[in-house]
């Protein structure tokens, strides 16, 4: 039997592929975005080569999850397990697109589980930021929508919708997996996933923003893809259902707003150009101050600019709330689990990002270093 | 001798042509569109008309003044844009090839117009609109290291040249000038502390960057101009700013923990960044008002290419 991974295309979705393939020789069946046959072909051209001398453990489909019938050509005889990666994960992503991708794509997938006869469970890859604004406790329980206190941008809204579609069956073996911030692809900070992380730090080592909304004191939950990958790979093979996991560290090793700032901004002084132009750290503001400062620019300013500044709006809000990972199922589900430091993926991180000049450049993985 | 020096009296002459936002932008002077820069606060700015200079609204800031300092014994003449320094024709130059015609400078003019005999003169060129501070700073300094000095005038003048964009870093520009007079004599405003930043490094940075970097550094030079003086923000009673956007204010005003209601900006539609004067009209436009007391302390802060910043603390006397 086969594991279906859908988004096998994307970053985390190819990350479980290849450990499943390579780790485990378990077979897959890659499902990945496309619209077309052709843009199918190619796309599967391109990754084929990731799992040379394991081919035989890989078969191909392809498909778009706002099309009526995404999965009407998967041999459901095959499918064993199910790991929905497949996702738009912008946070500016609109609602009406995040709507019939990310949650009218889950109900899809949660019928395609349905029809498998062979199922033994179907796992979604959600997000920790799915409990949107809820401050406090975040439990790996359900979200329930009378608990949320609404949410940053549509992309949130959409996890939350999308393990409302899930859980919408029980007579399904689901499982949901709440991924945190991912901003490396490991511990050596190499960055392949670009993100609003990505993004903001980028503004500030331009200069294009000196201001940044959030409490210095509220905690970031960040993770790498190895992580992520490794644990949701794990948590496949504990064969538990109805369990719903916090993938990401506990509150002990979140680490506070303030504190990343000031490990990119001494990240970035090792970087001579940037030295030279002595920008400051920014200063705080609450929201109102950065909403003024998104609504002021928006008849100045390059198009770049203002785009970089939507994709910050589009989440600070969150930089404003504090939670508390609880990671109980993971610890339990993981033996062996270390934390990753998270002061030393975020300086690790900056470092490829400067030396990489965030991305434009090929930085070998594992060159990091010092 | 006393370490105390005062910013006596000043005075202000701006362009007198007034334009709309609308017919500047209709006459191509803006790059940013009227319902933005109406959105942003600029209603009007100030040209000067066909033939007047820069130094003719130098001359006519130091005429505005109550009387005029007979007894100056330095003359700090800035302009923001270093090609308001020589009234020279480049013209002239290129058929002479003397550099004489390079070196018409109106410091010199001004001190023979005005009979300050005992005035030596300095030009300040390179400061941008942050100039007319520089001035304020460099004349206290001198007032401070030489026992000579008993008087110092200081004048910013600056026009665009024809066919220039009235727009720099997302603000309305307006011709204009202004001077004061900087002693030793107890009246005006007390200079509790001077500061400048200068971080050539940023100097071709784009204005985007300019903008973006605005806010940090906007925050350091007020925060330390105001640990030279040795006071807190909320020993401050005013902040007499730069003119760009209010919205600008609405943000650093929060961040500075400051109210903003003690910002004066209300210069903002009617006239737009009078280049290095913004400060001198904000501060009569404050005195107008009533609302500065005896004892109240001032912040003053500029911020232009180079990149420069800087800060001015007064106290009203």
């Amino acid at each position: 039997m086969r594991t279906l991974i859908t988004g096998a295309g994307g970053y985390l979705g190819g990350l479980i592929a290849r450990r499943l393939v390579h780790d485990l020789e378990q077979p897959v069946h890659l499902w990945i975005h496309a619209d077309s046959e052709e843009q199918a072909e190619v796309k599967i051209a391109r990754l084929r080569p990731e799992f040379a001398g394991r081919e035989e453990l890989v078969t191909w489909g392809w498909g778009a999850l706002e099309a009526d019938a995404p999965f009407g050509r998967v041999q459901v005889g095959d499918i064993g397990a199910i790991v929905h990666t497949a996702a738009i994960y912008r946070f500016n992503v609109t609602e009406d697109v995040a709507q019939r991708v990310n949650v009218e794509g889950t109900r899809k997938v949660m019928e395609l589980a349905a029809r498998c006869p062979g199922l033994d469970h179907v796992s979604l890859l959600s997000s920790f930021y799915a409990s949107g604004l809820r401050a406090g406790l975040i439990a790996e329980a359900p979200l329930e929508p009378g608990d949320c206190e609404g949410f940053t941008n549509p992309y949130e809204r959409s996890k939350a919708r999308s393990e409302d579609e899930v859980r919408a069956r029980p007579d399904l073996p689901w499982n949901i997996y709440r991924a945190g911030l991912v901003i490396a692809d490991d511990p050596g900070g190499h960055v392949t996933q670009f993100n609003a992380f990505h993004q903001t730090l980028r503004l500030f080592h331009g200069g294009h923003l000196s201001v940044m909304p959030g409490d210095p004191a509220s905690r970031l939950y960040l993770v790498t893809g190895a992580f992520v990958a490794r644990a949701v790979v794990d948590l496949l093979r504990s064969r538990s259902t109805h369990r719903i996991v916090n993938v990401v560290h506990g509150p002990e090793h979140g680490i506070p707003l303030d504190a990343v700032l000031d490990l990119v901004y001494e990240t970035f002084l090792q970087d001579p150009d940037f030295r030279r132009r002595h920008l400051p750290r920014p200063i705080w503001t609450d929201l109102e101050g950065f909403d003024l400062l998104v609504e002021g620019l928006s008849g100045f300013g390059s198009p770049l600019v203002r785009k970089a500044f939507d994709s910050v709006a589009s989440f600070a809000r969150q930089m404003f709330v504090h939670k508390v990972a609880v990671n109980a199922n993971l610890l339990a589900a993981l033996p062996g689990y270390e934390a990753e430091d998270q002061a030393e993926l975020v300086r690790r991180t900056c470092l490829y990002l400067v030396k990489s000049r965030f991305g434009r450049d090929e930085v070998a993985p594992g060159a990091i270093s010092g | 001798m006393s370490n105390d020096v005062y910013l006596n009296r000043f005075a202000l002459a701006l362009g007198e042509g007034e334009c709309s936002v609308r017919t500047s932008w209709e006459a191509g002077r803006t790059r940013t569109d009227v319902e933005t820069f109406e959105s942003s606060g600029f209603s009007r700015h100030r040209m000067a008309a066909e033939g007047t200079t820069s130094y003719d609204l130098a001359y006519r800031a130091v005429q505005g003044l109550d009387e005029i300092p007979r007894d100056a014994t330095t003359l700090v003449y800035a302009t923001a844009l270093p090609l308001n320094a020589n009234m020279g024709d480049p013209g002239d130059f290129e058929q002479s090839r003397d550099i004489k015609d390079l070196s018409d400078f109106p410091a010199s003019r001004l001190q023979a117009e005005f009979d300050l005999d005992r005035a030596s003169v300095v030009g300040l060129t390179q400061q941008a609109c942050t100039a007319m501070l520089g001035a304020i700073r460099l004349a206290r300094a001198l007032l401070l290291a030489e026992p000579r000095q008993e008087s110092i005038l200081c004048v910013t003048a600056d026009r665009f040249p024809a066919g220039a964009l009235y727009e720099q870093a997302y603000s309305l520009v307006s011709d204009g000038a202004s001077a004061c007079v900087v002693s030793r004599f107890p009246a005006g405003y007390r200079i509790l502390a001077c500061h400048a930043i200068t971080i050539g490094a940023l100097a071709h940075a784009s204005e985007d960057e300019m903008a973006g970097s605005h806010f940090s550094f906007s925050h350091r030079i007020i925060t330390e101009t105001l640990e030279l003086a040795g006071l807190s923000i909320r020993e401050l009673d005013w902040i007499v700013p730069q003119n760009t956007t209010p919205r600008v204010w609405q943000i650093l005003a929060r961040a500075l923990g400051f109210p903003l209601d003690r910002v004066v900006r209300e210069t903002v539609a009617d006239v737009g960044h009078v280049i290095s004067s913004d400060n001198l009209v904000n501060l009569a436009a404050l005195e107008a008002s009533g609302r500065v007391r005896p004892g109240e302390r001032l912040l003053l802060f500029m911020a232009s290419f180079g990149m420069n910043w800087q800060g001015l603390v007064l106290e009203k006397v």
